[in-house]
């Protein structure tokens, strides 16, 4: 079990326990929190994205991964020109997404290779342009997707754009290198351009196998790698692998080969990034609402305990109007006027305009060029070619910043509800632990993450609301850009999702247009002869404007959603916090008419459940503890157990004492 | 017939320079075309750092000519010429004289473990060396294009008191020196990676498009080499030549520009090719020990190339040094070939070499060497000479457009000379034609045949009409090769198929073809084969009237 999988196993315990131990104070929507971050946690998707050039063994290492011989077709004289999705499924499945057609077809996985091959898809009428197979492997069960790119390469625009949407979204990036030829240019150009940043890639050096000192390409490639992003060669994870010796091992039952394979290595690897990113996010959520529910609660029993040990009426009836004072307030914040309302409908809205804005100023620079090209008439096919790869990536960046200006702006608007209602919006303090392990800035340790800028809490913000049942109704954002590319490679076979996919499917689905535009006009050339540019405009040019109206409509409507998902998610938090105030007034209420015996009785209850509770808190301490490490090995003292919730503090200025 | 082009092209060279060009550029130009035109013809060898050029030099030549290896790597552009003896000049960039070195001191002035002073002040070292394929071109090999030297290389010269800003200047001179030689070169033999071939095709025509003004990107004067084919046995299939040939023809459906760049792209196992033809004793021993061995036990632990060089079998009493020895230079791939062969009786590396030699691919790559480059020199190098003052008179018109007289004579003379209804010239606009995709209508058979005529398998009136002896029924046989009677009775043969195909070529010009390139070709084809008829009529005449004066 590796480190990812042993925390979250310890953290759905953790929840079923406390579930047990809350259940009957913290009322039914408290109830449905946990529930809810625990179905986050069991469903919790990472999709790894495994790109590299051509015939690098690309399938042959996610064959191994998977230690099945023949999923993927390793033929050397073919090439993968398909996304192609590998999850985990009861019973094994394969599906195919053929041209427009909505509805997959299911085909043996002998058949594979006549779909995703280039040789097998291409000048044939089957146009395939999705690959979703389910597989009962037990490497998947996690919630492991695997996602097999076509082959990159310097100037293929159509599968490097494949690739680059879905590198975005990924929760590790695995590159695939070849122990028996160097790096080439093709390859360190894709490293620089477009995997960018050293965060959560894994470079794989296959084929140890075949060369005498594998190890010297591994120190040359970590040294190649490390140039082309611009990072010290240490902050790389590169590791050489042998798939050939992974499989044979794995159906030899021979331990050796296995273990000279390397790919132990690589799974540690891939866990360990998984762990310190997106997991620890989602980890670091199902923490923030343990602590939530279990320190909730906790201070349920200690207020109740206050007026059963100390009976004054007079500090009772204290008490009481505090709570009802205290629940007063949140009936105020249920108010249609009230003022987080407003904040939550103008970030959006602001944020929106602005994102629209800056989308229709990029949109009308690549107009502009397309312009200026025209005027420039007969262009070298060359030229053209590359250029057509700098329009379409202007655009799709263009469509990406744009929704990423939306999602910021629901981030802020997270943070503006829950400055103006002094809720723990989604358990922020839980996400401490993970934005601490996680983010290179933050990695001094506890004291560090609790003095965040402005910034880094809107980034906080943003891992929350992905990871939130908003964020969630807002899109499934998590793996939602993936899934959206998912859908227009397949001719939208998620159609039923609502519209944060769809802004990804129609971004995608204008860069897939375009490419296909691409293919078509090539075809046309080999045809008739050379083309002239105008042709680019004239096919570019409506293309553009469709890429217009529908990623503004969707932005719009991603804007809504988001909003109405972020206006659920602090009302849901407000009506449990509601019942859980109401439950305390009530029991504090109760108090006054116990007999003697009942009180000794109750405070007998009570203080076991506070023990319980401290023993629960201890091991939530003891997880967030553990999410922090390896960066932060003592960033727990601030985390402490028994740490007051607002509530209580403020009931502590009254004569009531604590202990 | 090919030489005639070379000697028209300087014919009018030199006429140009006799008048009054009055462009520098120009005049440049035409007096480095004649420079071009008097020199044998230059084969570049083309790629990326370690992609193994050297090895393929090496093997071509059949010996360890120029450094190769992991780390040693080529520095200095090294240029292999014919010559009676092995003979190494070194050329300096200053003003000294060429000078002749040690051949066993060559490391020093070839790879980058050399004293820097030394190696900074030559400008690129000339090697004579006596084998037959030099006769037909002089090979160039260059150091990487990508002039990255390894991380290990910079450590070590860092480590040798070598500055940081010195290396990199090693870096940019290496590069330098490296286009430079490319863009002196008439033809050029690319080298690359088996994987992503198509990639690097894209990528190397957008780069050599319009080196030195001249196209070193096309078909006329291009092979590619797929290095390492080896590395896919033995999981893809049992000869690493079929299976290097798979992928190629999969690259093609995928990236038609293959055939637009290169007259052909060939799988050479170059590893193999160089290891074969220095075999000592002491590997036969190890091969023989090896083979030895129970089959299967032998082929289990070839199976994994680096477990095969370092670890220790129970079942396998050759010691890994031995094995890696071997293994490191004919590749596993080899070793499993020449157990074999011992298993069949081979007992001596001398019989092993050409077995071996041919599994690598390498005489099939001398062949299309000598047959599409050596062939062809004179119209390359006729083609590149003209593109040249061409591309110097297109800079004179873009800056005063066509108003400069004396070049505007120049240009005038270009375009006698290219129109000449001549031979050379003629196969020159045929074969520009054919890869510039102008022919796709016609048939494979017919593109075969253009290039067949043009003199792809030679320049003789045989070979160009494709005359096969002996292929005719009641073909005498009686006289032998060489006497007059065969020769009368082939001549007449050659004579017969010629008149065939211009007639077969002339009547596909005047039944309309409706595309005016294929028109013209075919009329061009035609003119081809009575010119080929005309010259063995000729000949024919000369020995009938020997034959009547005997």
């Amino acid at each position: 079990m590796n480190d990812f999988d042993g925390l979250r196993a310890e953290v759905l315990d953790l929840i079923d326990d406390a579930v047990g131990a809350t259940a009957a104070d913290l009322g039914p929507d408290g109830v449905d929190r946990l529930l809810a971050a625990r179905e986050r946690l069991v469903e919790g998707r990472f999709y790894i994205v495994v790109c590299g050039e051509y015939k690098r063994g690309k399938s042959s290492l996610i064959n191994a991964l998977l230690e099945t011989r023949d999923l993927c077709p390793v033929d050397v004289h073919v090439a993968t020109s398909v996304v192609t999705s590998i999850g985990y499924a009861d019973e094994e499945k394969v599906v195919v997404y053929l041209g427009d057609e909505r509805t997959p077809k299911e085909i043996p996985r002998a058949r594979i290779s006549d779909y995703v091959t280039v040789a097998g898809n291409e000048g044939t009428d089957k146009d395939a342009r999705w690959l979703e197979i389910g597989l009962p492997a037990e490497q998947l069960s996690q919630g492991l997707y695997l996602i097999d790119t076509p082959g990159i390469g310097g100037l293929n625009v159509e599968h490097t754009v494949v690739t680059t949407t879905f590198m975005r979204n990924a929760d590790a990036v695995i590159f695939v290198g070849d122990a028996t030829s160097a790096l080439k240019e093709t390859e360190v150009d894709f490293l620089e351009n477009v995997v960018k940043s050293p965060d959560s890639l894994i470079v794989v050096v296959n084929k140890i196998d075949a060369v005498r000192e594998p190890e010297a390409v591994v120190v040359e490639s970590r040294e190649v790698v490390a140039s082309a992003l611009g990072c010290p060669a240490e902050q790389l994870r590169v590791l050489g692998v042998s798939s050939q010796r992974k499989l044979d091992g794995a159906e030899r039952g021979n331990a050796k080969l296995l273990e000279r394979s390397g790919f132990a290595e690589l799974e540690d690897a891939l866990w360990s990034e998984i762990g310190g990113r997106s997991g620890a996010i989602q980890l670091g959520m199902a923490i923030g609402e343990l602590d939530w529910a279990i320190g909730g609660v906790r201070e349920q029993a200690q207020v109740e305990l206050l007026p059963l040990r100390e009976h004054t009426d007079q500090q009772r009836q204290q008490l009481e109007d505090e709570l009802r004072d205290a629940e007063a307030r949140r009936k105020e914040l249920h108010g249609p006027k009230a003022p987080w309302r407003t904040a939550v409908n103008d970030e959006v809205k602001n944020g929106l305009r602005s994102a629209m804005a800056v989308f229709k100023k990029a949109l009308e620079g690549v107009s502009h060029d397309l312009e200026e090209l025209r005027a420039q008439d007969l262009v070298e096919p060359d030229s053209q070619d590359r250029k057509e790869l700098e329009l379409v990536s202007a655009i799709q960046v263009a469509v990406t910043d744009a929704t990423n200006g939306v999602l910021e702006s629901g981030a802020k608007a997270l943070a503006q509800a829950a400055d103006r209602t002094q809720l723990d919006l989604a358990g922020v303090d839980g996400l401490d632990a993970a934005v601490e392990r996680y983010s290179p800035g933050d990695r001094q340790g506890a004291q560090a993450s609790r003095r965040r800028p402005a910034e880094t809490l809107v980034e906080t913000y943003k891992a929350v609301l992905l990871a939130s049942s908003a964020g969630r109704s807002a899109g499934r954002i998590v793996g939602g850009v993936i899934g959206a590319s998912i859908g227009m490679l397949g001719g939208d076979p998620f159609a039923g999702w609502d519209n944060g996919s769809q802004v990804g499917a129609r971004t995608f689905g204008f860069v897939f247009g375009v490419v296909q535009l691409r293919k078509k006009r090539r075809e046309d050339r080999e045809r008739r002869g050379k083309d002239r540019l105008s042709d680019l405009q004239k096919r570019i040019g409506p293309e553009l404007k469709r890429a217009k109206s529908v990623t503004e409509a969707s932005l719009e409507a991603i804007a809504a959603q988001l909003q109405g998902g972020i206006v659920a998610e602090v009302e849901s938090r407000i009506s449990a916090e509601d019942e859980r105030v109401r439950t305390m007034r009530v029991r504090v209420n109760e108090a006054a008419s116990l007999t003697v015996p009942e009180i000794t009785d109750r405070i007998d209850v009570l203080e076991g459940r506070l023990e319980r509770l401290d023993g629960l808190a201890r091991r939530t301490a003891a997880l967030r503890a553990r999410l922090t490490l390896p960066s932060a090995p003592n960033s727990s003292g601030a985390n402490d157990a028994g740490r007051e919730r607002g509530l209580v503090a403020a009931i502590g200025s009254t004569d009531f004492d604590d202990d | 017939m090919v030489s005639g082009i070379a000697d028209r092209t300087g014919a009018v060279l030199r006429a140009a320079l006799d008048s009054d060009i009055r462009s520098a550029g120009v005049e440049a130009a035409c007096r480095q075309g004649l420079a071009v035109l008097g020199e044998s013809m230059r084969v570049a060898m083309v790629g990326q750092i370690k992609m193994g050029k050297s090895t393929l030099v090496n093997a071509l030549l059949g010996g360890h000519l120029v450094a190769t290896g992991a780390t040693e790597l080529t520095a200095k552009v090294t240029e292999l010429r014919w010559a009676e003896e092995h003979s190494p000049v070194v050329h300096y960039r200053d003003d000294r004289p060429p000078e002749p070195w040690p051949a066993q001191r060559l490391d020093e002035v070839t790879t980058k473990g050399a004293d820097l002073a030394l190696l900074d002040s030559i400008s690129h070292v000339v090697i004579g060396y006596p084998n037959e394929l030099l006769h037909a071109f002089a090979l160039v090999d260059s150091p990487g294009l990508d002039g990255r030297l390894s991380d290990e290389d910079v450590k070590r010269l860092l480590g040798e008191g070598m500055s940081s800003a010195d290396v990199e200047d090693l870096q940019s001179t290496m590069v330098a020196d490296a286009e430079s030689a490319i863009a002196r070169a008439d033809a050029a033999v690319f080298v690359v990676d088996r994987a992503s071939i198509g990639e690097q095709v894209r990528t190397l025509a957008a780069a050599f498009g319009g080196v030195g003004g001249h196209r070193l990107a096309g078909p006329l004067n291009t092979i590619a080499i797929i290095n390492r084919p080896e590395m896919y046995w033995p999981r893809h299939g049992p000869d690493p030549l079929v299976t290097g040939r798979t992928i190629i023809d999969d690259e093609r459906k995928r990236y038609p520009e293959i055939d637009e760049i290169f007259f052909d792209a060939v799988p050479v196992c170059g590893l193999l090719a160089e290891g074969a033809q220095t075999l000592t004793g002491d590997h036969l021993e190890t091969l023989t020990d090896l083979a030895h061995l129970p089959r299967e036990t032998l082929e289990e632990a070839l199976d994994d190339f680096n477990f095969f060089c370092f670890e220790e079998f129970d079942d396998v009493p050759v010691p890994p040094e031995r094995r890696s020895e071997i293994a490191g230079r004919i590749h596993t791939y080899g070793v499993h070939l020449a157990c074999e062969l011992i298993r069949d009786g081979v007992d001596d590396p001398v019989k092993l070499r050409q077995p071996l030699l041919d599994a690598s691919g390498l005489p099939q790559l001398r062949t299309l060497l000598i047959d599409h480059f050596g062939n062809r020199a004179g119209i390359i190098k006729a083609d590149r000479v003209i593109g040249d003052v061409h591309a110097a008179i297109k800079q004179v018109r873009i800056k005063a457009g066509p108003n400069e007289p004396g070049v505007e004579r120049v240009a005038g003379l270009l375009q006698g000379l290219e129109t000449q209804e001549a031979p050379g010239f003629r196969e020159l606009r045929i074969l520009r034609a054919l890869y510039n995709g102008e022919l796709d209508r016609l048939t494979p058979d017919e593109r075969e045949e253009i290039l067949r005529v043009t003199g792809e398998q030679g320049g003789s009136v045989g070979a160009r009409v494709g005359w096969i002896p002996g292929r005719r029924e009641g073909a005498p046989g009686a006289g032998g090769p060489g006497q007059p009677d065969d020769v009368v009775v082939a001549l007449r043969e050659v004579i017969e198929l010629a008149a065939n195909r211009a007639a077969y070529w002339r009547s596909k010009h005047s039944s309309g073809a409706t595309d005016p390139a294929v028109a013209e070709t075919a009329r061009q084809v035609g003119r081809l084969y009575d010119e080929v008829r005309r010259h063995a009529r000729q000949a024919l005449d000369h020995l009938e009237l020997k034959d009547c004066s005997r």
